[in-house]
């Protein structure tokens, strides 16, 4: 080995770090070579030298210095996350309070917003069904008759009858669909049609010959006598407070007002498929009531079946009703449906054919078989009235 | 930066500290260790006290460790009173990280690697500054009037023979800081602390070949910077 490379192995000769065979040759070769030697001589002193070399100390109070800090450290006030986070220094982080809060809020809403809930639902279900049963003209929304139980149309609040004529629905679904009906005669119609099932088939609105129930809280025609006077019992009758969820009668009624109309007005865009959400809305009224005597014209089942489709229904029902006036005939209800109307008509039987004719003139009439044997001397006809697409 | 003063009186070395348990702690595998060996670890038992917040134990600590973490970042750094602040925010960040310690080495050796990672964090803050003041960075040590070393003066020591000393101790000091701070390390931890290559491996995160080598490199190069500054040794 040479001097340079020996000179490299030294270092590690001063921990006897060598191998056996390489430190044998650094033996030998130190036995020969002074300089190395001399090389080794020099690293043993540096290492003495730098050994040697004084330690200091710490500072005087240098561990209370740095335990001080430390001390500080360890009850260092938290920063405002880890106050906003543990404000209670639990381990209750606020995310578990938020979410309690939330819970709490989404049950309270649920609950202030259940019978609106319950509104839409029954509502949007049977329109949905319609989905199936849309309306033609050949086959005007009535339903099966043996399908629909048979359930009186007087569905009026006061009376027992009307507590449970809205499809099983409790007290205050019944009058949460009148209210708005009250408050808003335009829409009056489309909203007591809901409650009010006819025996057997769809639930007609007392439109032309009934008022409105905004009307009948005034002075009740005589078509529907003995509703006006229920409505108005009823409206005595139910103790002040007895809202929904012991709230006062007119909040819940106000609240309704402004979620239920809303509501129709959805399926007022659906044209005609309301009649069919009609029908089977009466299926849901499943629940029987006595005083049937007070609509029995308005909801038995018509003699003839018509289907009548015009541009305009509204103005269609405005000639047709002309037109009845000029054959001594009348309108015993009138429903209307948004996109069409569906009225029941009472006419002699010997003005039948001549009304037709004049219906003719105003639209595009489809007549069916009467359902049923006309009865003596007047005949009842159906005529829905649909928009001619 | 704190004004620390050093002293020439000798500081009472810390007083033996108990035995708290001889608590075994798992040591980590090294690559030619054996894999389930077990360190003995006289700080294991104040280091638990301290992961359960027990400050008074952490006190302990640094009784036992300050003079020699203090004299490691002296000689990487070259001054007292910039060793005093490195060797103190090594502590706090031994405190601060203690939760995580787990035991796989000694809380020594990983107080060490902490102490030696502040040391590089502030030589290197140190070079920077420097260079932005654009004054010309001063050698890792100070030279004569910085430093007084801590040693016994003896009184047959003259006046004369004192100084000549400390000037050879500083022309010493300087050569190590001329040294590359890789083998400075090393050189450090292995020549006058007496680490072994084991534990120098484990603080500086290095096997112990990597370590022997750059010692070896650090004896040649401080040999031929004494043999340069003092003529002769």
């Amino acid at each position: 080995m040479t001097c340079g490379e020996i000179e490299k192995l030294l270092p590690a000769c001063l921990d006897d770090l060598l191998p056996r065979k390489e430190r044998e040759g650094v033996e030998g070769h130190l036995a020969s070579c002074a300089a190395c030697r001399l090389a080794l001589n020099h690293l043993r002193k540096a290492r003495e030298i730098v050994r040697d070399l004084g330690e200091v100390d710490p500072p005087p109070f240098f561990e209370q210095r740095i335990m001080s800090r430390i001390r500080e450290e360890a009850v260092k006030k938290p920063g405002i996350l880890w106050k906003f986070f543990h404000p209670l220094h639990i381990k209750i982080p606020i995310q578990a309070l938020a979410a309690v809060c939330i819970v709490v809020l989404a049950l309270q809403v649920y609950r202030a917003g259940e019978p609106e809930m319950k509104a839409v639902a029954n509502l949007s279900l049977p329109t949905a069904e319609s989905e199936k049963g849309r309306i033609e003209a050949e086959s005007p929304p009535v339903p099966e008759a043996a399908a629909i139980p048979q359930a009186p149309a007087a569905s009026l609040p006061g009376t027992p009858a009307a507590r449970g004529a809205v499809g099983g629905l409790p007290e205050k679904d019944g009058q949460r669909i009148a209210s708005p009906s009250a408050e808003r005669g335009g829409k009056a119609d489309r909203m007591a049609d809901t409650p009010k099932p006819t025996g057997e088939g769809f639930a007609p609105v007392v439109k032309s010959g009934i008022p409105s129930l905004a009307e009948r809280k005034g002075a009740a025609p005589s078509a529907v006598k003995s509703e006006a006077p229920a409505m108005a019992a009823q409206e005595g009758e139910t103790p002040a407070g007895t809202g929904v969820m012991g709230k006062p009668r007119e909040t819940v009624a106000s609240r309704e007002t402004d979620t239920i109309p809303e509501a129709l007005l959805i399926r007022q865009k659906r044209g005609e498929r309301e009649v069919g959400a009609v029908a089977d809305r009466a299926k849901m009224a499943a629940a029987p009531a006595p005083s049937r005597e007070t609509t029995q014209e308005a909801i038995r089942e018509p003699d003839i079946d018509w289907s009548l489709r015009a541009g305009d229904p509204a103005a269609a029902v405005g000639e047709i009703e002309e037109a009845l006036n000029g054959f001594g005939g009348r309108i015993i209800t009138r429903l209307h449906s948004g996109g069409g109307e569906i009225l029941m008509v009472e006419i002699t039987a010997e003005r039948v054919a001549p009304f037709l004719d004049r219906l003719a003139a105003v639209g595009e009439v489809h007549a069916k078989e009467p359902s049923r044997a006309a009865t003596e001397g007047k005949r009842t006809l159906r005529i829905t009235v649909v928009r001619n697409r | 930066m704190l004004g620390w003063h050093r002293t020439d009186s000798l500081q009472e070395s810390p007083a033996p500290y108990p035995l708290t348990g001889g608590n075994i702690l798992p040591e980590r595998p090294e690559p030619a260790a054996a894999q389930n060996r077990t360190v003995e670890d006289d700080d294991a038992g104040p280091v638990a006290r301290c992961r359960r917040g027990d400050t008074e134990a952490f006190a302990l600590l640094v009784r036992r460790h300050q003079k020699r973490m203090l004299n490691i970042a002296y000689r990487m750094i070259g001054d007292y009173d910039e060793a005093c602040d490195v060797v103190q925010e090594a502590f706090l960040s031994a405190w601060r990280a203690i939760g995580g310690f787990r035991g796989e080495a000694r809380f020594s050796t990983c107080l060490c690697g902490i102490v030696l990672n502040q040391t590089r964090s502030h030589l290197s803050q140190r070079a920077v500054r420097f260079r932005r003041e654009g004054a010309p960075l001063p050698g890792v040590v100070k030279s004569a009037g910085g430093f007084i070393a801590n040693e016994p003066c003896s009184s047959e020591e003259s006046a004369v023979e004192r100084i000549e000393r400390r000037e050879r101790e500083a022309k010493v000091r300087e050569c190590i800081g001329s040294l590359d701070g890789e083998q400075r390390e090393v050189l450090v931890l292995r020549d006058i602390q007496g680490f072994s290559y084991e534990e120098i491996g484990a603080m500086l995160k290095l096997p112990e070949g990597t370590v022997k080598s750059r010692l070896f490199r650090a004896r040649s190069a401080l040999k031929e910077g004494l043999l340069r500054v003092l003529g002769d040794l």
